[in-house]
C-alpha cells in the first residue's frame, strides 16, 4: 500500500477526481492548502503599488492505494493535472504501514 | 399530539416508577422526607434521553445510613432501567441558601414538582425558596439570567437561523422559552406596578405552539438517534422531517419545509425572549423607566429602549415603525415588549409599504447602520420588511438544504449585508471605486431573492429585483446594474476556484463581463460579503487569496489594458456579435471563435478576422502556411496564417529580409487554439517586383527544413544593412523589458533607426534565449523603428528573474554597433 499525495492546481480538482473515479479510486481527502516552490511567489500590481504574493493557493489530494495501483494513478494525476506552466505541482508517494477501517476493523487493503 | 402531550406522557410514566420505589422504600414513617422533581422533569417535559433531575428534601436530624439506604433502594433501580437520574439531598435550609448562591439550581427550583412523601415539607419549602431568592431580589435574577444567557448563546449559537440548529439552548431554542417563564414568574412576583401584560395574548399563543412544536421535535430526535441528541445535525433531518409529518412540495423538499416552520417558530420565541428580558432588566426598575422617558416625535426613549408615545397613531401612520427601526439601526436601541406587539399586529393587517419611496430611504439608511443586524432580524420577526418588500416573505426561514450552508437563506441576506458594513474598513481600496453605495447594499441584501423558484436562483433573482428597484425609484442605469449584480453574484467565485487565472482568456472574458472598474468592484464586494455570510466552509484565506487575484488581474486589464478605452468594450462586443452571426450563417468556423484573443478582435476588421479563419481551416500539417497578399498603392500586405513554433517570428522575418521586402509595420497574434496569424505592411524593394507569388513557396520550405534561412540570410548579407549606422545620436536606441503593464506578459520594447533585417535579428535573438513571442507590433516613422514584443518563457510565465531579464537584453545588444545603445530595465 502506498499513500499519494498531490498537490495541484486548484482549478484542476475537479478533472483530476473525474480522472481518478474513473480508475476507480473511491476516496480521497482534499485540502485547500498554501505555499510555493520553483514557482515562487509572484508579484501583483495593484493600484501602481506591487504587492507580493509569497504563498500561492494550491490543492492537496491525498489519497491511499494498493502498490499494484500506484503506477496508473500517478499517470492519471500528471494526465489531468497538468498545464505545461509553472506550478502545475507535484506528486509524492510515500510508503504506508497500515490501514484500519475504523467502523468495521479491517485491516490492510480490504481497509483502502 | 403536540410535544407537550408527549412529554407529560412519559413524564407520568417516569413519575409511576419513581413513587413506587419510594413506596418500597418507605414502608413506614416517611414524615421527613420529601422527593420533589427538578428542571425540565418538574415541568413535566421528559423527552426519551432527559435527565430526571431530583431533590431529595430531608430533615436535620435525618441519618446518613438512612439516606444511604433510600438512595440505594431508589437510584440504582433507575440507573439500572437506563434513566439518567441526578439528584441531590438537600435540608430545606441548605436548598434555600444553595438557591441564593448557585443560579441554575434556583432556576431548577422554579420548577420544581412534589412527586411523593411530605407534601408539608414541600410546601415550607417552596415558600422558603420564593421568598428567600426571588421576591427580594428579582433585578438580580435578570440579570444573572441575562449574563448566563449570553454565555449560552454564544456556545449554542442560534436556533433560529442556524441549519443545524441546537433546539435546547441556542438562542431562539426551548431554553429561552423556559427563560421566558421564569421571568414572567420573578417580575410577576416582584409586584411591581404594571397595567398592560408584559407579553400580549397573540404573542402568548404563538409561544405555546412554537415551544410544544420544538419540544415534539426535541423528542422525536432523541427517539431517532436512540441518545440524548440536542442539535440537530443534517444527517437526522430527513427522518426527523418525515416522522413530523413533512412532505415533499414542488419548491420545496420535505427537510426544507420542515426546517421553514422550525426557524419560523424559533425566530418568534427568540424576539419575545430578547424584548423581554432586555425590557426587564434595568437596574432603576419599570418606574423610573416610565417617569424618564425622552420623547422624540412620536417614538419615546429611555435607558436604550424604544417605545411609541401614540401607540395608537401607528395605525394611521405605519411608516411610524419604519422610522422606529431606523432609530434602533442607528442608536443601537431596544424595543420595548410593547412596542414589538404593537408593530407585530398593525404590520399583520396594515398597508404594504412597498411603494413608499420614503421607508425604502429609511430601510437604506437602516442598511448601512451600525445596529443593522438586530434591527432587520426584528424588522423580519414583527413583518415589517414584508410590508416594505413583500417579495422577500418568498425567502423567510427557508433553508438549502446542503453541507455547505450555515444559515437560513433570509439571515444569510442580512449577515451578508453586516458583512458589507466590514469590508469598508478591509477593502477600502475597492470601495473607494464604488459611487453607488445604495446599488451596493440593495443588491447585496436581495441577491438571494430567487432562491426557492426550482430555477437557476441568481437568474430568477435578476428578474424579481428590476420591478422592487423601479418601485423604489432607481433610475433605468441602477436597476440594470442591481440585475446586473444578482444575475452574476455567483461568477467570480466561480471563476477564482475553477479556473486558470493565469490564463489572458479567461480574465479577458470576464473583464469583458464586468466592464468598467466599479461594476467589477461592486461584484467583488457583493462576492466577498456573500461568501463571508454563507459559512465557515465557504470562505478562508485560501479562497480569498484566489478571489483578490481574479480581481487583481480583471482590474488591470480594465484600468491599463485594451478596455482603458471604454470604447473598446463597445467596439468588442459589436465584431463579437457579427462573428457570431457569420459563424451561424455557415462561414466555416464555427466553433473556434473562443480561440480568438480580444486584442486580435479588436485589430482587425471583422472581414479580414473571417478570412484568416477560414484560411487556417484549410491547414495541412504543421509546416502548412498560408500566405495572403493585398497590394494597396504604396504598399503591400501580406499574412502568414500558420501553427505556432519556437522562433517563428524570426523565420518569417527573415524570408521578408532575403526577399528585400521592408516591414514598415507589423501586428502578430497568437491565438490560443495555437494558430498565428502575422501581418506585415511591407514596402517592395523597387517597382514592378514581380517576386509575390513565390513567397508562400519559400515559407513552406523553410517550415519544412528544406531551406535554412540564417545561411541564405548570411549569403545576403552584404545587399542588406544588418547594424545601424554607427554615427547615429545614442537616443536613437532603447531598449526595456516592462513587467508591469500586463499580468501575463513580459514586454520587451526595442526603438532603434530602421533597417531591413533589424526585426528578424531581434526576434532571432528574443528566440534564441528561449523565449516565446506571442505578440508583436510594429511600426516606422521616418527613419525609427519601434517593436514591442509580449513574450513568455517556457514556462508560460512573466520573465521576473533579474539574471535571465538581463541576458535577454543584452542578446538583443549585441546586434548593435557596441556602445552606441542605451540599455534601461524598467518594471
Amino acid at each position: 500500500m502506498k499513500k499519494i499525495e498531490a498537490i495541484i492546481k486548484p482549478f484542476k480538482l475537479d478533472e483530476v477526481k473525474e480522472e481518478l473515479q474513473a480508475l476507480g479510486i473511491t476516496g480521497m481527502t482534499v485540502t485547500e492548502v498554501r505555499g510555493f516552490g520553483r514557482q515562487k511567489g509572484h508579484k501583483e500590481v495593484y493600484r501602481g503599488a506591487e504587492y507580493q504574493v509569497d504563498f500561492i493557493p494550491k490543492i492537496k489530494i491525498e489519497i491511499v492505494v494498493s502498490s499494484a495501483m500506484v503506477e496508473s494513478v500517478v499517470q492519471s494525476i500528471i494526465k489531468s493535472a497538468k498545464t505545461g506552466k509553472i506550478g502545475d505541482g507535484k506528486i509524492f508517494i510515500l510508503p504506508l504501514e497500515e490501514v484500519v477501517r475504523i467502523r468495521t476493523g479491517e485491516s490492510g487493503d480490504d481497509a483502502v | 399530539m403536540n410535544g407537550f402531550d408527549l412529554a407529560r406522557e412519559l413524564s407520568s410514566r417516569a413519575d409511576r416508577i419513581i413513587v413506587s420505589l419510594f413506596q418500597k422504600s418507605f414502608r413506614e414513617d416517611r414524615g421527613a422526607w420529601c422527593l420533589a422533581a427538578l428542571g425540565g422533569y418538574g415541568r413535566r417535559e421528559l423527552c426519551p434521553f432527559s435527565d430526571l433531575d431530583l431533590l431529595f428534601l430531608v430533615d436535620r436530624r435525618t441519618s446518613l445510613p438512612e439516606i444511604e439506604r433510600v438512595l440505594k433502594d431508589m437510584l440504582y433501580p433507575l440507573w439500572d432501567t437506563g434513566f439518567d437520574a441526578g439528584y441531590s439531598v438537600r435540608t430545606l435550609r441548605q436548598a434555600v441558601d444553595d438557591a441564593g448562591t448557585d443560579f441554575f439550581f434556583c432556576t431548577s427550583l422554579l420548577d420544581a414538582r412534589h412527586l411523593c412523601g411530605s407534601e408539608d415539607l414541600f410546601r415550607k419549602f417552596a415558600r422558603a425558596v420564593v421568598s428567600a431568592r426571588l421576591l427580594k431580589r428579582p433585578g438580580r435574577f435578570i440579570s444573572d439570567l441575562l449574563s448566563h444567557t449570553r454565555r449560552r448563546h454564544e456556545k449554542y449559537g442560534d436556533a433560529s437561523y442556524f441549519l443545524e440548529p441546537h433546539i435546547k439552548d441556542g438562542h431562539g431554542g426551548l431554553r429561552d422559552f423556559q427563560s421566558i417563564l421564569w421571568a414572567l414568574k420573578v417580575s410577576g412576583s416582584s409586584g411591581s406596578a404594571q397595567a398592560a401584560p408584559l407579553i400580549d395574548a397573540s404573542d402568548c399563543a404563538d409561544l405555546c405552539e412554537a415551544a410544544g412544536f420544538m419540544l415534539k421535535t426535541r423528542f422525536i430526535l432523541h427517539a431517532i438517534t436512540g441518545r440524548k441528541t440536542d442539535r440537530m445535525h443534517l444527517e437526522h433531518q430527513e427522518a426527523l422531517a418525515e416522522s413530523m409529518g413533512y412532505r415533499p412540495h414542488s419548491s420545496e423538499s420535505a427537510v426544507e419545509g420542515f426546517l421553514r416552520v422550525f426557524h419560523t417558530r424559533a425566530v418568534t420565541v427568540r424576539a419575545i425572549f430578547d424584548s423581554l428580558i432586555l425590557y426587564l432588566y434595568r437596574p432603576g426598575g419599570i418606574r423610573r423607566f416610565l417617569h424618564r422617558r425622552r420623547k422624540d416625535g412620536p417614538l419615546a426613549v429611555s435607558r436604550g429602549l424604544l417605545s411609541f408615545s401614540d401607540p395608537e397613531g401607528l395605525k394611521e401612520h405605519p411608516l411610524t415603525a419604519v422610522s422606529a427601526f431606523e432609530k434602533m439601526a442607528c442608536e443601537g436601541l431596544t424595543l420595548t415588549p410593547g412596542a414589538r406587539a404593537c408593530i407585530k399586529n398593525i404590520a399583520r393587517s396594515g398597508p404594504a409599504l412597498k411603494e413608499s419611496p420614503e421607508g425604502f430611504l429609511k430601510l437604506m439608511r437602516i442598511l448601512r447602520a451600525p445596529g443593522a443586524r438586530d434591527t432587520l432580524i426584528s424588522m423580519l420577526e414583527t413583518g415589517v420588511l414584508e410590508q416594505l418588500i413583500p417579495e422577500f416573505g418568498a425567502i423567510r426561514g427557508r433553508t438549502i438544504f446542503d453541507v455547505y450552508h450555515t444559515y437560513t437563506v433570509d439571515l444569510h441576506s442580512i449577515h451578508a449585508v453586516c458583512e458589507l458594513n466590514g469590508l469598508i474598513q478591509s477593502e477600502n481600496d475597492v470601495f473607494a471605486r464604488v459611487s453607488d453605495l445604495d446599488v451596493l447594499y440593495f443588491s447585496t441584501f436581495l441577491h438571494d431573492i430567487g432562491k426557492g423558484s426550482g430555477r437557476p436562483h441568481a437568474v430568477k433573482g435578476a428578474e424579481i429585483i428590476r420591478p422592487i428597484a423601479r418601485r423604489f425609484g432607481f433610475d433605468h442605469a441602477q436597476t440594470d446594474l442591481a440585475a446586473f449584480l444578482v444575475q452574476n453574484h455567483l461568477l467570480m467565485a466561480d471563476l477564482a476556484f475553477s479556473r486558470d487565472l493565469s490564463e489572458e482568456k479567461v480574465i479577458g472574458d470576464f473583464a469583458l463581463k464586468a466592464a468598467s472598474p466599479e461594476r467589477l468592484s461592486l461584484l467583488y464586494l457583493l462576492t466577498v460579503a456573500d461568501s463571508r455570510a454563507t459559512g465557515a466552509s465557504a470562505w478562508s484565506e485560501w479562497k480569498a487569496s484566489l478571489l483578490r487575484e481574479l480581481y487583481i488581474r480583471t482590474l488591470n486589464i480594465l484600468e491599463k489594458g485594451i478596455f482603458k478605452d471604454p470604447e473598446n468594450a463597445m467596439r468588442l462586443e459589436e465584431k463579437w456579435d457579427r462573428l457570431i452571426g457569420m459563424a451561424r450563417t455557415g462561414e466555416g468556423f464555427q466553433g473556434r471563435l473562443w480561440a480568438l484573443p480580444q486584442a486580435y478582435i479588436l485589430s482587425f476588421d471583422v472581414g479580414d478576422i473571417g478570412r484568416h479563419l477560414a484560411l487556417s481551416s484549410t491547414l495541412a500539417g504543421r509546416d502548412d502556411i498560408r500566405a495572403h497578399i493585398a497590394h494597396r498603392k504604396n504598399h503591400t500586405f501580406i499574412t502568414f496564417i500558420t501553427r505556432d513554433r519556437p522562433g517563428l517570428f524570426s523565420l518569417l522575418t527573415g524570408i521578408l529580409a532575403v526577399n528585400r521586402l521592408e516591414a514598415v509595420s507589423a501586428r502578430i497574434f497568437t491565438w490560443y487554439d495555437g494558430t498565428v496569424v502575422d501581418a506585415f505592411k511591407v514596402i517592395a524593394p523597387w517597382q514592378d517586383y514581380h517576386g509575390w507569388h513565390t513567397i508562400e513557396e519559400q515559407c513552406r520550405d523553410v517550415l519544412s527544413g528544406k531551406t535554412d534561412i540564417e545561411a541564405r540570410i548570411r549569403r545576403t548579407a552584404s545587399l542588406r544593412t544588418s547594424c545601424p549606422d554607427p554615427v547615429s545620436p545614442r537616443e536613437t536606441f532603447s531598449l526595456s523589458i516592462d513587467n508591469g503593464s500586463s499580468d501575463f506578459f513580459s514586454i520587451i520594447d526595442v526603438r532603434a533607426p530602421s533597417s531591413i533585417g533589424l526585426i528578424h535579428d531581434v526576434s532571432l535573438a528574443i528566440g534564441g534565449s528561449g523565449l516565446d513571442i506571442h505578440r508583436a507590433f510594429l511600426s516606422q516613422s521616418s527613419d525609427l523603428v519601434s517593436c514591442v514584443f509580449y513574450v513568455v518563457d517556457e514556462g508560460g510565465e512573466k520573465l521576473t528573474d533579474k539574471t535571465r531579464q538581463q541576458d535577454v537584453l543584452q542578446g538583443i545588444e549585441k546586434i548593435f554597433v557596441p556602445g552606441s545603445n542605451t540599455c534601461f530595465t524598467r518594471e
